[in-house]
């Protein structure tokens, strides 16, 4: 998932912010298949060091707390998954060797891979596994992100030292996904038995079993890792075996987009992130840098209408606001062409995105003025806009500015405009963090919007099943209440048949957009990283992050 | 025409009772201002476009005869945003100085006449006001306050308050202690009267140079705010938005932030060639 700054709250408030922040998010960083296309070829060699511009800095470095996906990123290469995850969907032996699905989902076994060490020199057993998921799950540990991960978990049953069984209470199919992410990578016992706030401040305090070592954290200038020699263990889908070929990677934070991409563009940094599309043509225009670009998997930059307040209960309005912004226009504008438009809730990178969407709700203004005159919102203001029993047709639109990255508030400007066109009034109130989370709770809005990565369709249970509304801490931001989507979504979550999946899931997309009209998809968010032309081998994982193990320089 | 009438008139009138010819700056600085005030009240006799009527097939064209100074990332015309969001930022100086003026005179007076426990309670807080720069004090404000256009002019204001009072005090005690107030006090000259007829009068013509050196200030720290997101909503046209705005596009469309940066710029150097202009007479009739 990709979101920004978390705000430490109290747990309740923290849940609740799970939905907020991740409108905010930043990806940030990550990568491309650069291995196969570099410019520079040859056989990689060992050795040099690598830099790494992001434009968003953790809040907190604990996998297991933080929602934000940048963490994610950088520890990527500190901690290994029990398994690896192929862009078709299939999962492969990493830290286990092989597993057992139990026939009713309800019970996962995992062989462990012998010889495995932490940096600390500590063993990676099954102990380890369940002291790592029971501290995720300790209310104590306050997760964010990590916890939701683990689902319905019960606890896990150490049979022997390679050998641990997990347990769920309810059949839990995105299990197995959830595993490949490295929010749910491992830290040694060592590093668990620290204080939150010392795994918060990152450094090496952070012990895991990867190919780098998180060396040292300097708040507001850098994270370094360097290599761990000893590594033997990366996933059969790695181009090579043994320790990786950087000896040093040193991840820098630039929050301005104009600095990030000055200090790419300058060698300061062989690696940026997040460059802006506006941008796109002077780093191409840089024979010493590539382009890469890879569309990210799970959820849209969505805008959700919220259907449990205000003039957005009514389904014809909800459309109207669907059919009467030009959206095709605003993204190709101010993403340059870059960003593709969204139809679905899902990005097409996602399993189970549902292609037939492809210009379902195209842009008509004339149509929207019509299902807004049978809404009967037929009177006009002074101002021209609608107006019904003298209230005028007025939705708002919260936002948090820092939060706010991609040029998403251009888009939301653009919006305003065409909506005006039709009548009608778009606020835009601008909050501080703060009552930006409590909004979840108190649902004082009509338009809510953010993105999230994730490789995973059960996305679509968070966004659109009754059971997670945001004032319970879940993410259905429209708060719809449809019986046949939670059908869908649940039966999506207790199957791991293919073909299932894709028509439950299928259908959920094709119901929210077309005749629940609760989503309006936006742009597909879409990682565009400047990678200096001797480095190699950069590549970025299904669940969008990136992989630095196999980079080399030339 | 109005603008250069107007300073050749400011030039006449310094020239009968004496002084150096005005300089060639001042001129210019005060037929500028003119202009960005004529601008600020009626934007529409210099444009006819809407300022937030957006064209995305005209996005990020260059300065050209058509658009004088661009158009932004959703096709706007810069000059007309700039125009249109004239009135809101002088508004917001403005506002903010008067307010931060008139603040300042009741609590500068308060601890001149009040008595001695007024006035070290008052003075000792405005030294600890003093001590935060004047943006912290309104970024705290703000913090208080929440967002908004009202809300940013009495960060502001507020930020420059114990300056004011700090002035107004000084000058007020100078009165105060002189002999023909003293006599008027020993004839038995009523408190209210003392301040209509001796200290107010006495004080204004300081207080009003300092606001006008102090309106460019002013107006920096209300754009800094803006820029920072706390005034105006998008799309509304005011400057320090429009800047920020304009940041992320630098690189390639520098003229969507450049011109109301510009804008503020030149507001703020001419308000001060104009109020140094004023102080320096001022001191010297006063020294006379």
């Amino acid at each position: 998932m990709r979101l920004a700054k978390p705000v430490r709250l109290a747990f309740a408030a923290a849940t609740a912010a799970t939905l907020v922040l991740t409108s905010c998010g930043s990806d940030s960083g990550s990568d491309s298949d650069a291995g196969t296309s570099g410019a520079a070829s040859g056989k990689p060699k060992a050795g040099g060091s690598l830099t790494y511009a992001l434009d968003v800095e953790p809040t907190c470095f604990d996998l297991q707390v933080n929602q934000q996906g940048i963490t994610g990123d950088i520890e990527r290469g500190v901690v290994d998954s029990l398994v690896a995850v192929d862009a078709k969907g299939e999962f492969h032996p990493w830290l286990a060797t092989s597993w057992e699905v139990a026939a009713d989902l309800k019970t996962y076994t995992f062989k462990l891979r012998e010889g495995v060490t932490f940096t600390d020199g500590t063993p990676f057993d099954a102990a380890v596994v369940k002291a790592n998921f029971d501290r995720i799950v300790d209310k104590k540990t306050k997760s964010q992100y990590a916890a939701t991960l683990l689902g319905p978990y019960t606890g896990a049953d150490v049979i022997d030292a390679h050998t641990v069984k997990v347990n769920f209470a309810k059949p839990f199919a995105p299990f197995l996904q959830a595993t490949s992410t490295p929010n749910l990578g491992f830290y040694s016992t060592r590093s668990l038995s620290r204080r939150p706030d010392e795994l918060c401040a990152g450094g090496s305090a952070i012990v895991g079993t990867g190919p780098f070592v998180f060396s040292s954290y300097t708040k507001g200038q850098n994270v370094v890792l360097t290599k761990n020699p000893k590594y033997n263990w990366a996933p059969q889908q790695a181009a090579h075996t043994g320790a990786a070929y950087l000896d040093k990677v040193t991840f820098r934070f630039l929050t301005e987009d104009t600095v990030r991409v000055g200090a790419v563009t300058s060698g300061q940094a062989d690696v940026a992130t997040s460059i802006p599309p506006s941008d796109i043509k002077t780093v191409e225009a840089d024979k010493g840098l590539k382009i890469r670009k890879v569309e990210d998997p799970g959820g849209a930059y969505n805008v959700f209408l919220n259907t449990a307040h205000g003039p957005l209960a009514d389904q014809r309005v909800r459309r109207a606001i669907q059919l009467g912004a030009d959206v095709d226009q605003a993204v190709k504008t101010v993403y340059f062409g870059q960003y593709a438009r969204a139809w679905s809730p899902l990005t097409p990178a996602t399993p189970s995105y549902d292609k037939t969407l492809t210009n379902a709700i195209a842009f008509d203004p004339t149509a929207a003025g019509k299902l807004l005159d049978e809404a009967g919102w037929t009177g006009r203001d002074g101002q021209g806009y609608r107006t019904k029993d003298g209230k005028r047709l007025t939705l708002d639109w919260p936002w948090n500015p820092p939060h706010t990255r991609e040029q998403r508030e251009v888009v939301a400007q653009a919006i305003q405009a065409d909506l005006k066109k039709i009548g009608v009034e778009v606020t835009r109130p601008a909050l501080d963090i703060g009552a930006y989370v409590s909004l979840a709770l108190n649902g004082k809005y009509d338009l809510y919007d953010f993105s999230w990565t994730r490789f995973e369709p059960d996305l679509l249970r968070g966004f659109f099943n009754s059971a997670s509304l945001p004032a319970t801490g879940g993410q259905n931001a429209a708060n719809l209440r449809d019986p046949q989507v939670d059908t869908w979504t649940e039966a999506g979550a207790a199957t791991l048949d293919r073909a299932k999946r894709d028509d439950v899931y299928g259908k959920v997309q094709h119901k929210v957009v077309v005749d629940d009209a609760v989503v309006l998809p936006i742009y597909v968010p879409t990682k565009l990283v400047a990678v200096a032309t001797d480095v190699s081998g950069l590549t970025v994982d299904p669940n969008g992050k990136p992989l630095l193990f196999d980079a080399w320089r030339s | 025409m109005t603008a250069i009438d107007a300073a050749v008139g400011l030039g006449r009138r310094s020239l009968t009772r004496g002084r150096r010819p005005p300089r060639l700056g001042l001129v210019l600085a005060a037929g500028v201002l003119l202009l960005i005030i004529l601008i600020a009240v009626v934007p529409g006799l210099f444009t006819d476009r809407s300022p937030t009527g957006t064209a995305s097939v005209d996005a990020l064209r260059g300065p050209s005869g058509t658009h004088w100074f661009g158009t932004d990332q959703l096709g706007r015309d810069v000059f007309t945003r700039v125009a249109h969001g004239a009135g809101r930022s002088l508004r917001l100086g403005v506002g903010a100085t008067v307010l931060g003026v008139l603040g300042g005179a009741v609590l500068g007076l308060a601890a001149a006449l009040g008595g001695r426990a007024a006035d070290t309670v008052l003075m000792r807080l405005a030294d600890v006001l003093l001590a935060l720069p004047p943006l912290l004090l309104a970024l705290l404000a703000m913090t208080v306050l929440g967002n908004g256009a009202w809300n940013l002019t009495l960060a502001v204001a507020i930020s420059t308050v114990p300056g004011y009072a700090r002035m107004v005090r000084a000058e007020a005690l100078v009165v105060r202690r002189s002999g023909y107030v003293e006599a008027a006090v020993g004839l038995g000259l009523r408190r209210w009267l003392l301040v209509a007829r001796h200290i107010l009068p006495n004080t204004l013509g300081p207080l009003l140079v300092l606001a006008t050196v102090g309106f460019g200030t002013t107006l920096i720290a209300a754009s800094s705010l803006s820029f920072l997101g706390f005034g105006a909503e998008p799309p509304t046209p005011e400057w320090g938005l429009m800047l920020s705005e304009g940041r992320n596009y630098l690189s390639t469309a520098w003229w969507i932030g450049v011109f109301p940066g510009a804008a503020i710029a030149v507001t703020v150097i001419t308000v001060n060639v104009v109020g140094r202009h004023a102080q320096a007479r001022y001191t010297r009739r006063t020294s006379r």
